[in-house]
């Protein structure tokens, strides 16, 4: 066997990819030649260490950086951890939500008993903490639970790209404003309630509960 | 994963406990980027979520999952590229010496940077294969070239590996 070969099957017998009758081919090959036995110890070395190399744990949701001015003029495309979690479950609004919402759309909604109202799901938020797995499963609850009650309409994530048009010199709101939920409530206190039973407020971040017009 | 592609929200969540772990691990490895992972894997499970019902059961799950994360690493991967080229442009300044921070272990800082040296065609068949215990013709199927391509990539890349921590031990 010659050497390059043998370099080769050294990698393919670590990865465990070597049939039997080449691996005593290649373990005869190593006995007798002591370069390759030197390198078959040095590849096993860094296989071993290749293990031992750490991944970084899962960031915790961390939104302080959220509500701070966007870097050039135009939105982070970044997201924090909780507006990624507020995206995930508004994309899921308009996917596995489709079914139970009690009117799809947000055009005019003829509702006998209540009022409509927007909730917009915005980022300023001082630090919390939890996985993104957590995040996750409260966001689809809390949203699944909505559903079930009747009271939510419709859901959407927003993209990052916003265009501002205005007549004034202000500047662009800092806040990430990452989707919208509307819902069906009796009145003004009931859709605060239903706004501060959801996660995303629980983990600090910001909702504004907007009345739509009953016309 | 048919549950989750009709809409199923406990399939969707039970999806994304199963396999938050190993694209995790599969974005960072892939990247070296520790600072977009997170980004990473959400923009991953949006994808799943979207493009769920593209998933027509012709591939094993995991093979499409794996293409799909990688595909999204490439991305990033070129992004970041085309950025880096950017600064370069901008800024002419020698590179950094190699320095070891002393509190780290010395060799296994050397693989880390050695591994994210690799060409990204030979790094994503070694992190397939090490990381995720994958075999030849599976990364094959995944990355939808030929068995030798993998096998060629594989040897290459311990190669190149060995050979890059070798000049990073010089030069420290």
């Amino acid at each position: 066997m010659k050497c390059e070969v043998a370099i080769d099957l050294i990698a393919d017998s670590l990865a465990d990819e070597l049939d039997a009758g080449t691996r005593r081919r290649l373990d005869d090959h190593l006995r007798t030649c002591p370069s390759c036995a030197d390198e078959a110890a040095e590849l096993e070395r860094l296989w071993a260490d290749l293990d031992r190399l750490p991944v970084p744990e899962t960031r915790p949701a961390n939104v302080s950086r959220l509500g701070r001015p966007a870097e050039s003029g135009r939105r982070s495309r970044r997201l924090g951890a909780l507006s990624r979690a507020a995206a995930v479950f508004l994309l899921l609004g308009g996917g596995f939500l489709a079914g139970r919402l009690s009117s799809p759309g947000i055009g005019p909604v003829e509702d006998a008993g209540g009022h409509r109202f927007l909730l917009l799901i915005r980022g300023s938020a001082p630090e919390r903490r939890a996985s993104d797995e957590q995040l996750f499963a409260e966001y689809s609850d809390w949203g699944a639970r909505l559903a079930d009650d009747g009271a939510l309409i419709t859901a959407a994530e927003l993209t990052n790209d916003a265009r501002w048009v205005r007549g004034d010199e202000s500047d662009e709101s800092d806040d990430e404003l990452g989707g919208f939920f509307l819902i069906r409530a009796p009145d003004f206190d009931a859709a605060e309630r239903i706004a501060r039973s959801s996660p995303h407020v629980a983990y600090g971040g910001a909702i504004e509960i907007r009345a739509v017009t009953r016309r | 994963m048919r549950g989750a592609a009709n809409g199923d929200r406990h399939a969707l969540a039970r999806l994304f406990r199963r396999h938050h772990r190993t694209v995790h691990s599969l974005c960072y490895r892939l990247t070296g980027d520790a600072a977009a992972t997170d980004d990473l894997v959400q923009e991953a499970f949006l994808r799943v979520f979207r493009y769920g019902a593209g998933f027509d059961g012709r591939a094993r799950f995991s093979t499409w999952l794996y293409r799909l994360v990688r595909n999204l690493c490439i991305d990033h991967m070129r992004a970041r590229q085309r950025d880096e080229r950017r600064r370069r442009r901008l800024d002419t300044a020698a590179e950094p010496a190699v320095e070891l921070p002393a509190d780290e272990d010395e060799r296994l800082e050397l693989v880390r940077r050695a591994l994210n040296d690799l060409t990204p065609e030979r790094r994503e068949v070694l992190v397939l294969s090490r990381y995720h215990d994958l075999r030849y013709r599976e990364i094959a199927e995944i990355l939808e070239i030929s068995l030798d391509a993998v096998k060629a990539r594989a040897h290459r890349g311990l190669r190149d590996l060995r050979r890059i921590i070798k000049e990073l031990e010089r030069q420290a």
